[in-house]
């Protein structure tokens, strides 16, 4: 299993040291940095060390200028890195760049299309650019247009897109050379929650099954939560916490602890209160109506049960606070 | 050449955007309305029975107006597509930025043959039809010679206007910047340098007594102009441009004077010609330099 350290202890904020490439992974970089500026100069990436895996679905998250965009163009070649190095598909994003472009797809945000072209010819124009077969060409153009929902709208210009359609649309021309990695930025950013529904829809299909690794920035923690398989939080250029959504509130609960809801029968709240306040590890205790919220180090879910039954009380609800990505992402940016 | 397939891509939908964007229609159809206009006047007026004659008076409109035809071409080539974000989804595909460069310049220079190619046969026909005259090889020849200056001409413009695509950031600014260097250059230098030459030699241009400091100096200030040398080179005529004092003529009258042969016609003009080949080649490697050296990473987010 590999590793970049939080995911192997789940409980870091650090990264293991990572000092060489490998090709088991779709994207990897090493020590990656971008600085602009000379005088004042700016990292808008820093030491960045990330590991996607083949055929997962990455969230790339962080707050406006955390450096997701400036990384993102790093790995496709569009800028290049000021230090350290990566690789997107094996190819060296410095070196290799128009490999790299050959081999994935890329939907930046915000993506501009030919509108005095129909969506055809628009993909007609960029399917020539890899030199594929014309047969296959149109082929693939049909079925491309059929799997993002614009058969119909095929002999259109897409200028008269709506921005659902031109998202939808901006997805098909990223897959035009069946890319083994798909960068998304903001694929959902600006659409109805329908249509932004069938593009979460389409990412996951094509992730399932195409094989196609995703690697998503996005501001939507909906979105992220629903759709990936693991999750790199970012802020200020650095890389702050990697991992599954579960992974992620490992790291929270490490640092800040976790937090229980009750509800308890045959004795008064303050009695049940009481009783838990000596079991060890317990940080804090708040009575809410009938609901009694327990703080502590690490889970002591056994413990605090223990104590209540011991004085005499039956716990009718006990439910550990579930962070979603939002408030782990809010928490994590917050703990830095 | 399967180097250079992603730049003839480039290349083709360039040429197809501007053969097909009403823009182009429409100058290529007020265009050779003006020049048919004037081709058949001057195939049927009292000089009329030359072909010469004709595209002399075609060349002043050319100098003048045709400029813009390249200005049209080129003034949005970069830029539009920077506006759109065209231009940030063009570079996540497997391109090479010289491609795309040399494929928006190839479109727009293959598109700008047409457009000398039509407007000189629309004038040769018009004035063939009108005088009765038979064409003749030597006059063909130097019909050849005289569209490939315009040719040359209307490329600085081009080039200019692509050159301005690249350093601004959207296409109504690159359009104005265009419009302004077309009207200096080509519709009032003429007055700019006899205006200058006057207030500089203390001299009156309307003062034909002890004039040489004023005509030397209008002469060399007319230089810094393209259009003074596709007017040298086509009709002999230092300025063609509005309100222009016409100092030095050379002996040979432009490319239609059949007195001379064309020896000498190269003999006498060939400096003007040389400024018409290098001038559009040296603007195309600025741009060229200039798109290489962008940060086009900060179209994307």
């Amino acid at each position: 299993m590999e590793s970049t350290g939080l995911e192997s202890t789940g409980l870091e904020f650090e990264q293991s040291e990572i000092v060489q490439h490998t090709d088991q992974f779709a994207i990897e970089t090493i020590h990656l940095s971008k600085i602009f500026g000379k005088e004042n100069q700016i990292r808008a990436v820093d030491n960045l060390n990330l590991q996607v895996r083949k055929g997962e679905v990455f969230g790339f998250v962080g707050p406006n200028g955390a450096g997701k965009t400036t990384t993102m163009k790093m790995l496709i070649g569009l800028l290049e890195p000021s230090e350290g190095s990566g690789k997107v598909a094996g190819f060296d994003i410095v070196r290799e760049v128009i490999n790299i472009r050959e081999t994935t797809g890329v939907l930046p945000e915000p993506a501009g299309f030919y509108d005095n072209l129909t969506a055809r010819q628009n993909l007609r124009f960029y399917a020539k650019l890899y030199n594929m077969d014309s047969k296959i060409r149109e082929q693939r153009i049909v079925s491309l247009l059929e799997t993002v929902g614009l058969a119909r709208a095929i002999d259109q210009k897409t200028g008269g897109f709506s921005t659902g359609m031109r998202k939808r649309f901006g997805l098909a021309q990223a897959l035009i050379n069946e890319p083994l990695v798909l960068f998304l930025d903001e694929p959902t950013s600006g659409i109805d929650p329908l249509g932004a529904q069938m593009m979460r829809d389409l990412i996951k299909d094509l992730n399932r099954s195409k094989g196609v690794t995703v690697f998503l920035s996005s501001h939507s923690m909906e979105e992220v939560e629903e759709i990936c398989d693991r999750i790199a939080i970012i802020a200020r250029g650095k890389l702050l916490a990697v991992g599954s959504v579960e992974d992620l509130r490992d790291i929270v609960r490490a640092k800040e602890g976790v937090r229980y809801l009750l509800e308890v029968q045959d004795i008064p709240l303050s009695e049940a209160a009481e009783a838990i306040k000596n079991v060890e590890g317990v940080q804090a205790l708040e009575i809410q109506g009938v609901t009694l919220y327990v703080n502590t180090k690490m889970k002591l879910r056994t413990e605090i049960a223990k104590a209540i039954k011991t004085a005499g009380g039956t716990v009718s609800m006990f439910e550990e606070e579930e962070m979603n990505l939002q408030k782990l992402f809010l928490k994590i940016i917050e703990g830095t | 050449m399967e180097k250079y397939r992603n730049m003839f891509v480039i290349a083709q939908k360039e040429f197809a955007d501007n053969i097909w964007s009403p823009r182009f229609a429409i100058l290529v159809l007020v265009f050779t309305t003006i020049v048919f206009s004037l081709s058949y006047g001057s195939g049927i007026g009292p000089e009329g029975n030359s072909i010469s004659r004709g595209y002399l008076d075609i060349s002043h409109i050319v100098s003048l107006f045709l400029p813009f035809m390249g200005i049209a071409l080129g003034f949005d080539a970069i830029s539009k597509e920077r506006e759109s974000g065209s231009l940030s989804v063009l570079m996540t595909h497997p391109i090479y930025r010289d491609d795309i460069i040399a494929g928006k310049t190839l479109g727009a220079m293959i598109t700008l043959i047409l457009v000398v190619f039509i407007s000189i046969f629309t004038v040769l026909g018009t004035i063939l039809l009108a005088s009765g005259t038979e064409l003749s090889s030597p006059i063909l020849n130097r019909l050849v010679i005289f569209a490939i200056l315009t040719y040359l001409y209307l490329s600085i413009f081009l080039s200019l206007g692509i050159l301005s695509s690249i350093v601004t950031k959207n296409a109504t600014k690159s359009l104005v910047y265009n419009i302004a260097i077309w009207v200096v250059l080509c519709i009032v230098f003429g007055m700019i340098c006899a205006t200058t030459a006057s207030i500089v030699t203390d001299h009156k241009p309307t003062d034909l007594d002890n004039n040489e400091r004023f005509l030397g100096l209008n002469a060399d200030i007319q230089k810094l102009t393209p259009a003074h040398h596709y007017a040298m080179a086509v009709s002999g005529s230092p300025s063609l441009s509005w309100g222009g004092v016409s100092s030095e003529r050379p002996n040979v009258r432009g490319i239609f004077d059949m007195e001379y042969t064309l020896k000498q016609w190269w003999n006498d003009l060939w400096i003007n010609v040389l400024i018409l080949i290098i001038t559009p080649i040296f603007l195309i490697i600025i741009a060229f330099i200039t798109f290489l050296r962008q940060d086009v990473s900060k179209d994307m987010g």
